[in-house]
Formats: structure tokens, C-alpha cells, sequence
């Protein structure tokens, strides 16, 4: 993980629990660790439970 | 995981930055957070990860310049219930909200010169920003030690542009905020070929 944190289906940084990776809306199924980091991708980690619904971000323009 | 699992044939790609069209429309955030008390408990950690930045380096992200990535979907619904996600936080620099969250690591990096997937972070934040909406242009790249030009504001074209910058090892920047610990400078092992609307690692 960048900034040298664990990451991994387990661990993010320094939480520990079960990971739930959300991918723009969509369960990722894998490692997060293996998520790519696309343009404009929203990526959400869930450590543990209770698991929280995705936030969709509207990026402005241009960015 | 049985009927609702969407998996990717061989050879398929999702595309970046869109939906997933293979699986099927997703619920939206406000249906898919069910009907959780308010005073539920929070995970540990819920941590958002928005990919809007625009540069990248070639040999340390495995989406530069390579075959996109191919990766497995599945529906929201396959988790059941979910709560409902907190406020947004008030919008950061970029334009999008910023969580109010604990950082997952301090910003005095421990890795400040040492090298992370590849990439060395240095010590001090060396903020070169300029309010030019431009891409820095190529020549730009190979003279200057520095790449002037703000990424995120950056009009992108339609087809990436890449800077190399020389000599190899040269340092450079990204659109620096120093508030933002993706934003500071990195030092790359070789010349690095930096794309619009992709992610610095």
C-alpha cells in the first residue's frame, strides 16, 4: 500500500480485520492489495463490520 | 458466492474509470445501504480511495502504458445489508469531499527516502505548484529539473501525452498541496513517462 501501510484481505494500514473491497459500486473480488488504481476509480475498503454502502464522489471538471 | 458472481472471461478487461456493465446495475448507495440503525456501530475503518489524480509512473504502476487491468466484480447486493455511509466531509482542494478520518499514516513518512514500490519519497515537501492550467509540454519536461503545471487542473487530451524527463532519477512533481500527502515530490529510479488523468502511486 502506498505511504508503506499493509494492505492486504486481512489488514489496511493499521486496522485489522476482514477487508471488503468496493470497486466504483462493485464488490472487488481479490486482494485489495491487486486493486488498480484507474483514473477516476472509487475504491472503498471495509475493515471489519457492520459494512458501509459505497459513497459515489462526482469528480469535477476537468480533474 | 454462487449465481451472483460476476466473473470476467479471460481476455476481458473492465474498463477504467466506468461501471461495471458485465455485472449488471449496481444499487444505489441510498437503496443498497438497507435500513441500519443510526446508532449502529462504525467497522474499524472505512477508508476511500479516489483515484482523480493524473500522473503515473512507468515501471511502478502496472496501468501505465500497459494492458488494462483485468479484475472480478461482483454485485453489492452479494453483502447483504449494508449501513448507510456517513456525511461526505467537507470537499478537499480537488474538489471532492475528504472524509474526516483518522490518516492511515503520518505524513512524516517513514519511508521518506526510502524507497516504496519503487518510488522514493523525499524528506521535505518541496511544493512547486503553479496556477497554470496547463500540461507541461515535453520540452518543458527535458529541460526543467521540475515539472511546472498543475496535474489535477490540467485540460487533458484525449490521448495521454507523456513527459520523459532526463536524466534518469530526475525529480518531479506532482500537482503539490501540501496538506495532501499523495502531493509531494517523488524520485523515481528512471525516466518517467507521466500520463494525464492517472494515478501516482
Amino acid at each position: 500500500m502506498s505511504g508503506g501501510q499493509p494492505l492486504g484481505p486481512t489488514r489496511a494500514g493499521p486496522a485489522a480485520g476482514r477487508v471488503v473491497a468496493l470497486y466504483d459500486g462493485h464488490v472487488y473480488q481479490g486482494n485489495p492489495r491487486d486493486i488498480p488504481l484507474t483514473a477516476h476509480a472509487q475504491i472503498q475498503l471495509d475493515v471489519g463490520t457492520p459494512l458501509i454502502a459505497p459513497q459515489p464522489v462526482t469528480f469535477p471538471a476537468g480533474l | 458466492m454462487g449465481g451472483n458472481r460476476c466473473l470476467r472471461p479471460a481476455g476481458t478487461s473492465r474498463p477504467p474509470g466506468k461501471g461495471s456493465p458485465g455485472c449488471g446495475p449496481s444499487k444505489p448507495a441510498a437503496d443498497a445501504a438497507g435500513s441500519g440503525s443510526p446508532a449502529a456501530p462504525r467497522p474499524a475503518v472505512v477508508i476511500a480511495v479516489v483515484a482523480g489524480i493524473t500522473l503515473a509512473v512507468t515501471g511502478s504502476s502496472g496501468a501505465a502504458g500497459g494492458a488494462p487491468p483485468e479484475f472480478s466484480l461482483a454485485p453489492l447486493s452479494t453483502l447483504g445489508a449494508l449501513q448507510p455511509a456517513p456525511a461526505p466531509g467537507p470537499t478537499g482542494s480537488e474538489g471532492v469531499p475528504v472524509p474526516a478520518a483518522a490518516p492511515l499514516a503520518d505524513t512524516a513518512a517513514t519511508a521518506a527516502g526510502q524507497p516504496v514500490d519503487q518510488i522514493s519519497c523525499q524528506a521535505s515537501e518541496q511544493t512547486l505548484f503553479t496556477s497554470t492550467p496547463t500540461w507541461p509540454s515535453s520540452s518543458t519536461a527535458r529541460h526543467g529539473r521540475y515539472l511546472r503545471g498543475s496535474a489535477s487542473r490540467a485540460r487533458s487530451p484525449s490521448k495521454p501525452r507523456t513527459a520523459r524527463l532526463s536524466p534518469p532519477g530526475t525529480c518531479f512533481l506532482l500537482a503539490a498541496h501540501p496538506c495532501r500527502r499523495r502531493h509531494h515530490p517523488h524520485r523515481v529510479p528512471g525516466p518517467a513517462d507521466l500520463y494525464p488523468r492517472r494515478l501516482l502511486r
